[in-house]
């Protein structure tokens, strides 16, 4: 059973390796996105700095968003998808190793990002561990839910739309732990609450989203 | 040895409430072939579809017996015995025809080692392109890769949709033997096409669906 995992897991992370130039736009808007705001809000450190982690984690689920359309849909065309549902191996397994090989390669590049951009911000240094613990805890929830709204949207065109209409609502819950974690760690007080509910967040979303997903599929190729 | 046996019961097929043909019966056991019959639009896809579970049928039932004995709390079902190629392809095209399927395999339950798979593309005449992405092969080469699955599964049920399309000669003849040596061998197959597949010397019966 786990074979499966571990086979859909490499081949889309050698995808992702073939196709890096994608992620590399993904990267490139991210950065784009936070760089630009400090031209909108003038010179002021202290603003900055108080805008961060709603500008951080804003950025990042547009970068999600943005990122989330092509997660199924190359596998729905080619009729991979196909074979996946066909598979006498659980869809919600192979779904887990799709959003798991899908994260590694675009949400954990943001984690990895997240230092030099929060540093520019202004934020002090001292609240870098805890921010990237809240990114790290908090996007994979991000790729979780959405593929729940791209499996759903799948067989619709330009489904772009519907898609942020369908999973921003599911995102506010990780929104306001994770900037609210990094606003406490900014501020110096403890954020060990905000980053356990994080956690529970994404201990929930792992262990019912893939089935959520597989489900989503089923319809979608009906 | 027990032979497997594919049973449709009255079996009707749609798209939403809108059936596309009614009240099909048939029963196919190991060492038949089936192909399906009837115009654009009458439902060949949507059968195979249904056969192999993609699809919820309207009414009726679709019954799979096992030649392999397992106990009755835990019998071998049809997607355990399934290799089912569709209209499309199911190649990515930044991956190469080997990778692919690698991939594709071990999806349906069935890994191989990949000598083997490099062996089964040179034997399809396939060998100089087995490392390139598939995304630059023509597309009877594609077919071509997507159908070596048939040479390498040993599964007893094939569900081919329009597999001859886009094959040339040769690699059409390649076919109707391999699929002629499949239902000989005991195996059950049910296809649609539009070109003649000459299966010499096995049974082959008509499913014909007629629009309602």
């Amino acid at each position: 059973m786990l074979s499966v995992f571990w086979a859909v897991l490499r081949r889309d992370l050698l995808l992702a390796f073939r196709q890096r130039g994608v992620l590399v736009h993904h990267l490139l808007f991210f950065v784009l996105v936070v760089a630009l705001f400090p031209l909108g809000t003038g010179a002021s450190p202290a603003i900055l700095v108080t805008v961060s982690p709603a500008l951080i984690w804003m950025s990042v689920l547009l970068a999600a968003l943005l990122s989330l359309q092509r997660l199924f849909k190359p596998d729905y065309e080619d009729g991979t998808l196909e074979q996946y549902l066909l598979s006498p191996e659980p869809l919600a397994l192979i779904a887990l190793a799709k959003v798991l090989a899908y994260w590694l390669a675009s949400g954990l590049i943001f984690v990895l990002a997240s230092p030099l951009l929060v540093l520019l911000l202004g934020v002090p240094a001292s609240a870098v561990p805890v921010i990237m613990a809240s990114l790290l805890l908090g996007t994979p929830t991000l790729g979780l839910v959405g593929a729940i709204g791209t499996a759903l949207t799948l067989s619709l065109p330009r489904a772009g739309l519907l898609l942020s209409l369908l999973i921003f609502p599911l995102y506010v819950p990780v929104l306001i732990f994770g900037a609210g974690a990094m606003r406490a760690a900014i501020e110096g007080l403890p954020a060990a609450g905000a980053l356990y509910l994080l956690a529970a967040l994404l201990m929930l979303g792992i262990s019912t989203a893939p089935f959520a997903i597989a489900a989503a599929l089923k319809i979608s190729m009906e | 040895m027990k032979r497997p046996r594919l049973g449709i019961r009255n079996l009707s097929c749609g798209r939403g409430e809108k059936a596309l043909f009614q009240g099909l019966d048939i029963s196919l056991v190991g060492g038949e072939a089936a192909r399906v019959l009837g115009e654009n639009g009458a439902g060949k896809t949507t059968l195979l579809r249904t056969l192999g579970g993609l699809q919820t049928p309207l009414s009726g039932e679709i019954v799979w017996e096992s030649a392999q004995k397992r106990d009755a709390d835990d019998p071998v079902l049809l997607k355990d015995e399934l290799c089912f190629v569709g209209h499309d392809n199911a190649l990515n095209a930044a991956l190469t025809p080997v990778e692919n399927l690698d991939v594709l395999m071990r999806l349906c339950g069935r890994p191989v080692a990949q000598p083997r798979i490099r062996e089964t593309l040179a034997e399809l005449g396939l060998k100089r392109l087995a490392h390139r992405p598939s995304g630059r092969l023509s597309a009877g080469q594609k077919r071509r890769v997507s159908l070596a699955r048939l040479w390498l599964t040993d599964a007893p049920l094939w569900l081919l949709d329009e597999p001859a399309s886009a094959l040339d000669v040769d690699s059409r003849a390649l076919l109707c033997a391999r699929m002629a040596a499949h239902v000989a061998a005991g195996g059950i197959a049910v296809f649609t096409t539009h070109e003649t597949l000459n299966l010499a010397d096995v049974p082959v019966r008509s499913i014909e669906l007629t629009p309602c």
